[in-house]
């Protein structure tokens, strides 16, 4: 922790004298890191098992337990962030709102869980009496909600009309006939149907919530210029997708090959890199200081 | 004991409690016995008011999962397909309806026949039914619409009693 204004002494002074009993309790960090892992872990919770019961642990270890790399490293830096805020006494809002969210997550639904985490992140980001980098960490709790939940449902609704445009862009790519989700391929007469999965708006928001957790963790104070690169990053992802999209219609193989294990693989690191990439650039000043 | 330890101790305590009910409802769902799947009861149902036979149509290189079932609907030989998971656009009922040149698709749901699938009606449906079965020790097949496949001049299956199918 870092007190970059001239208050740092007073608070050092202030800190020393505090009775020891405020050491051993549960602090603000504290109790909305409980929060937070208890939200994330039972909206995951019915992912986790149903991978685990599918296959071996090891297997579904290495699958990261049916959530993406960068997902658990969203998870991991919105916990630190929490937890490295600066340590504040806890209030009865404090204590309210984090066993309203414990409560929430207990229930049996896990989306109710995500819908919670969207809450108590908002809870986070508006109260001007947290300490920043707990107010970040609200901010990266929400990107991660909208990953879990809120973009699945705007799936239910317009999946259709998402991957028609991206099977347009496609088209557009290889010159090939387009008819609603599907692209003809250019050497064969097979069709390609891009499915929700393999939409660019799904690929985008993985690297969006990475973007959103390694930002904050370096500048918790938001700034206007990262949605730039944010919003560069989104752009970048989708022309990625469409290029692999593209690629798949040229012929069976080319398809078995990007859209196999190898390609599946090769595509996450790349979303991966461009989600840390686009923070880090988002950042620099911050990294290199 | 260091406060980190007794942080991560309590959050561990607090993460297990939360998912305790989530374990026993699992559990409990185990135990009991599954419905019969919307495949299966859509085989019932054609068996039931088509009048003939009904074959089931597979797919996979073992052929052994039913995706959908022909039937006989009036003079017409039909296909019917419970609708594919969310995001996936029913492929396998538009690789049929392709497959035979003047083929169209009508959506059945609650009851009712359309030419467009019922995708906002279906997606609220969708988001009650996860916020309500969350709570249930029963095995409950999620809501979803049935996909006709009809050759070019048959509308004897959509005027089949789907009133009385149940199971979507």
């Amino acid at each position: 922790m870092a007190y970059s204004d001239g208050g740092f002494r007073g608070m050092a002074i202030a800190q020393s004298v505090q009775p020891a009993a405020q050491t051993r309790a549960l602090g603000r960090p504290q109790i909305y890191a409980i929060g937070i892992l208890a939200l994330i872990a039972n909206a995951i919770a019915a992912t986790v098992a149903s991978t685990v019961a599918a296959q071996s642990l090891g297997a579904a270890l290495a699958a990261g337990l049916g959530l993406s790399w960068a997902f658990w490293l969203s998870f991991a830096l919105t916990v630190r962030l929490a937890l490295v805020s600066q340590a504040q006494p806890t209030d009865r809002g404090d204590w309210l709102a984090a066993s309203a969210a414990v409560l929430a997550a207990a229930l049996p639904a896990g989306p109710v869980s995500a819908v919670a985490a969207t809450a108590l992140g908002l809870w986070l980001m508006a109260s001007t009496r947290f300490a920043p980098q707990l107010r970040a960490s609200g901010m990266a709790l929400v990107a991660i909600s909208v990953h879990l939940l809120w973009g699945r449902l705007m799936m239910l609704f317009f999946a259709a009309p998402i991957a028609a445009v991206d099977a347009r862009l496609v088209g557009l790519l290889t010159h090939t006939a387009v008819e609603g989700n599907t692209v003809k391929f250019l050497q064969t007469g097979h069709r390609l149907a891009i499915l929700q999965a393999c939409t660019s708006v799904q690929n985008a928001s993985i690297a969006l919530m990475l973007m959103i957790a390694i930002i904050r963790t370096f500048q918790p104070r938001p700034r206007a210029s990262e949605w730039l690169y944010v919003g560069g990053a989104f752009l970048l992802v989708v022309a990625i997708n469409e290029v692999r999209l593209s690629l798949m219609t040229r012929n069976v193989e080319m398809f078995e090959l990007v859209h196999g294990p190898v390609g599946a693989t090769v595509i996450n690191l790349i979303i991966t890199f461009v989600g840390i990439a686009g923070a880090a650039l988002a950042v620099r000043r911050e990294i290199l200081d | 004991m260091k406060s980190s330890t007794r942080f991560w101790l309590t959050a561990t305590a607090v993460v297990a409690l939360s998912l305790a009910p989530k374990i026993i409802l699992g559990w409990l769902r185990d135990a009991t016995p599954a419905p019969p799947t919307r495949t299966e009861a859509l085989r019932r149902f054609l068996a039931e008011v088509s009048g003939g036979p009904v074959s089931p149509i597979t797919e996979g290189k073992s052929a052994k999962v039913i995706v959908g079932w022909r039937f006989e609907a009036g003079r017409c030989a039909a296909s019917a397909f419970p609708s594919s998971p969310s995001g996936t656009f029913d492929l396998l009922a538009r690789n049929e309806a392709r497959a035979e040149a003047g083929s169209q698709m009508d959506y059945v749901y609650r009851g009712a026949v359309g030419r467009n699938p019922p995708t906002w009606t279906l997606a609220f449906d969708i988001i009650a039914f996860r916020a309500i079965s969350a709570f249930s020790p029963s095995k409950i097949d999620p809501p979803g619409y049935t996909v006709l496949v009809l050759p070019a001049g048959c509308a004897e299956a959509r005027t089949l009693p789907w009133s009385r199918f149940k199971s979507d």
